[in-house]
């Protein structure tokens, strides 16, 4: 079975060669299109516990911690912030309880500890164990005041951990745990407890294999709503079957719980255009903060350990106008505990349910199957571009009257590789040169520059319209590879590339025309529109609209500053979405600028 | 010694090593660990762990951790006086060295090739001239070949994480060279040698027999056959003996060694095609199946292909040798690198290679995927094995595409070169021709 053996210019349509680019942009929009589409309640699913031994926990509960035992708690550990001794005192409440508590030093200059304790389970040896995670400062959302003392969150995970001390029915072991430094201090903890980095200093006690957890970050007395956060590190998400877990509690409890502060009402209160409004800014927001590769909580860096676990935030927002009184004590504790007793059933880690999903709201979502297609449609032009360009490369034979003169597939044209060689790597080169300069946005502004007259200063790519045709094959291939296995590493990241570098293919094709206005037009057009940098200011100010939902400004200052803060901190989450950035979508992005300034000769100079 | 265009190649592979092995620690350590370019049988790691037990007078083919052979593991404890930073410079020294067989053979086969086309011009057809190589042809394959192997990612990856495959690859490199040159002694010797580490290289003896049995007429004549054979055999006896003796006299090895190769035990998961369908597989069909598997890699094509291509015992070899390298039982990237870089020599062959976009494409997707594949299995947990498989399962394919191709390409381009490039003109359009 030859395949695509008889494939050659003329068995492509004529139509098909007249309207190309009407056809390619088609694919384009139709695909941007399908991706605002997934929002609609035709594609997504009704999510389900796919694993039977999560259920029986939701049933029904046994712990009962009054608000007196809360409140003394707390008190305590206001004394303990006050005096900066917060770590000694919860070991110390752990300790008098007879539970083992220990400290692990950040090992830094601002001598902050983490704490953990291990309620040992009563029924087995330690082999499996669930995690509990109260960071000691959460940050909120308020200019005076960027931390604050997680103190509700610590009380209540200490409060459970007491309670499910010595309880028969517990068959893991729990690890409660209190980081220093929110991020940096739970990444130390983890490094030492699986012993990843050589020279950190091994913890005091381990429990067993930790399968998930839960991270309370409730720094407000009382709250009116849960939000739930679950962006992991590089896109990675939690099992869908743990946050379903949650979500049924939740709901069974009548808490509103919400993604990214947005919340539906699923009852058929709500009409349906603001449904839909609600689920397109989900799925849009979904996506946007996805693509920074930045996780949204301590969590990320536990499914970095294959760890899953969500953050829940307890937000001062009221779902509904007749909701007057905050959260009860009762019903918040009853979903950890649910929670805890779920998992305490789980026989296997998770593994039925989705890693691959979007969130429409909190009751759908969208698998995989479903919205690669949108992404596929924006990247089929480049590869059945690249097809056609690939039939255009060969001759199969000679004709005359009787008898065809069979050559095999020939190729039309003698390549010379050296100056596409040269091209690539000359961009390559260049684009890693400015890539080592520090991540400031002043400075790749310099950089920006120095891409854009760089054609003028070194010599632009000379060659025959075929190799020029040649270069463009090469990179239409490269790009659709990159973003192919882009997108199952993080898809957000590969539909905002995919949505950024398409256009630019298409317009760095347009440029093989020869008229001065059309090549003026897409150099102008790199300029503007595709610049790297103008797309991200693009992308910053859509998300900033998005999370705010109301009318913005678009604001520079804010960009910069939001700018440095992601590269300052990125690094700490083992994040790579910048080196994606500067070592594969930059460089194509460029070279496909330096192809608009190509310059045409007749005759290769080398034949 | 090298000219001017083969010393810059040569620079060029010896910066990409130098610049990979010591400037690039996190790339070496992942290629160090890979399971695409590491197996069990090539692991310098379990080789060291042999060293050691060796020097400990522990039988190092107790348990299943070296699977090298006696003798060559003597040779590398006398190599590992060398310390830990110079083995890497060894390394990269042994592949240049391989690279350069390599290009020798290149260049001798296709010498080989250009004088049978003058000798047999008379019975060719005058218009298809296009076809025919010329002079200017051999250079400039030869040295894209020396090119190849020096950029060749799965080469230099195979350097890079010090897999004794450069070495093996070495051995055969050899193998092919003295082929190509007419030396018995020697080609018989490193073959030996070869197979008796990793036991497919055996098959090659038969185009060594059609290669030497010839004499100066071209005519080749049973009993010359059957001494290179005797000789074949004996090498081979004698290298087990010395084996068994440098053993302490044991023959533990072959357990470790064949039974390990032979049966695959170990299920860790590379780029062959083993370790997956014997995970999946019921314990009592396995000896049908292993015994089905390994006749497919070493029987199944050896007598069709050894009878049609008997005077073209340059194109056998390379073929045998690809067949091998992808389905035996533990294959690593640097067996395909071993074949992929004689691949320059065949370019007369791409005008009549028929899914040359999608083998490429294949290749390509597949070496892209496979270590994503990975990552989402191993460390994210949010894919599995069947993600990996796919991807091994697609680089496989495409090799095959690849050779099925070749040969096709082969065949047809001897039918054309004797019959003329004229193809008859059926209902408007050009007649079909059938594999020949």
């Amino acid at each position: 079975m030859p395949l695509l053996s008889n494939l050659l210019a003329k068995d492509i349509p004529q139509t098909f060669q007249k309207f190309q680019l009407h056809v390619y942009a088609g694919f384009f929009f139709f695909g941007l299109l399908g991706f605002v589409y997934l929002m609609s309640p035709i594609v997504s699913r009704r999510n389900y516990l796919s694993e039977n031994a999560l259920s029986p926990g939701l049933v029904s509960n046994d712990i009962y911690i009054s608000n007196e035992h809360i409140r003394d708690i707390i008190g305590q550990l206001r004394t303990g912030f006050k005096e900066k001794n917060i770590s000694d005192v919860i070991q110390s409440m752990f300790v008098q309880r007879g539970i083992e508590a220990y400290k692990q030093n950040l090992e830094d200059d601002t001598n902050d500890e983490n704490v953990y304790g291990i309620v040992r389970a009563p029924r087995l040896a330690s082999t499996e164990s669930i995690i509990l995670v109260a960071p000691l400062y959460v940050r909120i959302q308020s200019k005076s005041q960027p931390i604050k003392a997680n103190l509700y969150g610590i009380a209540h995970t200490l409060a459970i951990g007491f309670a499910l001390h010595r309880k028969p029915y517990m068959a893991k072991d729990i690890i409660l745990l209190f980081p220093a430094q929110q991020e940096n201090g739970t990444r130390i903890w983890l490094d030492a407890y699986f012993n990843t980095k050589p020279d950190s200093i091994p913890l005091d006690a381990h429990a067993g294999s930790i399968q998930a957890g839960l991270t309370l970050e409730f720094p407000h007395e009382k709250f009116y709503s849960i939000d739930l956060r679950h962006n992991g590190i590089n896109g990675q998400l939690p099992n869908l079957d743990l946050i379903n877990t949650v979500v049924h509690l939740c709901d069974k409890n009548s808490i509103p719980a919400s993604y990214y502060d947005i919340y539906v009402d699923l009852s058929s209160n709500e009409l349906f255009i603001d449904y839909m409004k609600k689920s397109l800014r989900t799925l849009l927001i979904n996506a946007l903060t996805l693509a920074t590769g930045v996780p949204s909580g301590v969590h990320g860096q536990f499914l970095h350990y294959r760890i899953e676990m969500i953050t829940l935030f307890g937000s001062l927002t009221k779902r509904d106008q007749y909701q007057t009184s905050p959260i009860t004590l009762r019903a918040f504790d009853d979903i950890i505990e649910g929670f805890i007793r779920s998992l305490n059933n789980l026989l296997e880690r998770f593994h039925q349910s989705f890693f691959f999903y979007f969130h429409i709201n909190r009751r759908n979502f969208v698998s995989i199957a479903t919205y690669m297609v949108p992404l596929g449609l924006i990247v089929a032009p480049a590869l059945i571009r690249s097809l056609v360009l690939y039939m255009s490369f060969f001759t199969s034979s000679e004709t005359s009257a009787t008898t065809y003169i069979t050559l095999g597939r020939t190729m039309k044209f003698d390549m010379n590789y050296s100056a596409m060689f040269l091209e690539i790597l000359e961009c390559l080169a260049l684009s890693y040169v400015l890539m080592w300069i520090p991540m400031k946005f002043t400075y790749l502004i310099i950089c920006q520059i120095t891409m854009f007259i760089s054609p003028i200063l070194l010599r632009p790519f000379r060659s025959t319209e075929r190799q020029f045709d040649y270069l463009q094959f090469i990179l239409l291939l490269t790009g659709s590879a990159l973003l192919g296995c882009l997108s199952l590493l993080n898809y957000s990241m590969a539909f905002l590339a995919a949505c950024f570098l398409m256009p630019c293919y298409m317009f760095a094709g347009c440029s093989k025309f020869d008229h001065w206005i059309i090549k003026y037009f897409c150099r102008f057009l790199f300029l503007t529109c595709l610049n790297p940098l103008v797309f991200l200011a693009l992308y910053h100010y859509l998300a900033r609209l998005l999370m705010a939902g109301e009318f913005l400004l678009p604001n520079f200052n804010q960009l910069t500053s939001d700018f440095d803060t992601y590269i300052a901190s990125y690094r700490l989450f083992n994040a790579w979405t910048v080196d994606v950035v500067c070592l594969a979508i930059v460089p194509i992005w460029f070279l496909l600028y330096r192809s608009t300034f190509w310059i045409r000769t007749l005759v290769d100079k080398t034949q | 010694m090298l000219n001017r265009v083969e010393a810059r190649y040569f620079g060029i592979g010896l910066i990409l090593r130098i610049f990979f092995v010591f400037f690039q620690s996190t790339t070496r350590n992942y290629f160090e660990n890979s399971g695409e370019f590491v197996t069990p049988l090539n692991s310098w790691k379990r080789i060291i762990e042999g060293i050691y037990l060796r020097q400990l007078n522990v039988s190092p083919f107790l348990g299943s951790i070296v699977h090298e052979t006696p003798l060559s593991l003597l040779l590398y404890t006398k190599l590992y006086i060398f310390k830990d930073e110079y083995i890497e410079v060894l390394f990269i020294i042994l592949d240049l060295l391989s690279a350069f067989f390599t290009y020798k053979a290149a260049h001798h086969i296709l010498i080989h090739l250009y004088n049978r086309q003058t000798d047999n011009k008379s019975a060719y057809k005058e218009n298809s001239k296009v076809l025919w190589l010329t002079k200017d042809h051999i250079q400039k394959s030869a040295h894209t070949v020396l090119l190849c192997a020096m950029v060749n990612p799965l080469s230099i990856g195979t350097c890079v994480a010090k897999s004794s495959l450069v070495i093996h690859n070495l051995l055969l490199t050899m193998t092919f060279y003295f082929f190509m040159t007419y030396r018995l002694i020697p080609f018989i010797l490193t073959l030996c040698l070869a197979s008796s580490i990793s036991m497919y290289p055996i098959v090659l003896i038969v185009p060594g027999l059609l290669q030497f049995s010839s004499n100066a007429n071209n005519k080749r004549s049973i009993v010359r056959m059957f001494l290179v054979f005797v000789l074949f055999v004996c090498t081979n006896v004698t290298l087990l003996f010395v084996n068994f003796h440098i053993n302490h006299q044991s023959w533990s090895f072959i357990n470790a060694i064949y039974h390990f190769i032979f049966y695959v035990p170990d299920y860790t998961p590379n780029t062959g095609i083993f370790w997956y369908f014997f995970t999946e597989m019921f314990e009592h069909f396995r000896s049908l199946f292993v015994w089905t598997f390994q006749m497919h890699v070493v029987l199944l094509y050896l007598f069709p292909f050894t009878i049609r291509l008997r005077n073209d015992p340059a194109f056998l070899f390379w073929l045998l040798c690809a067949i091998f390298c992808i389905f035996k039982s533990y294959p690593a990237y640097g067996d395909v690198a071993f074949y992929i870089n004689y691949l320059p020599i065949w370019c007369f062959l791409f005008c009549y290679v028929r899914n040359g976009l999608v083998i490429v494409c294949m290749l390509l997707v597949a070496m892209l995927m496979t270590p994503i594949t990975w990552y989402l299995w191993i460390y994210a947990g949010s894919a599995n094995a069947n993600f990996y498989f796919a991807m091994t399962l697609v680089f496989n394919v495409a090799q095959t595409f690849l050779l099925s191709d070749l040969l096709y390409a082969y065949l047809k381009r001897q039918f054309f070169v004797k019959n003329g490039l004229n193809i008859p003109n059926i209902n408007g359009s050009e007649g079909q021709v059938e594999f020949l």
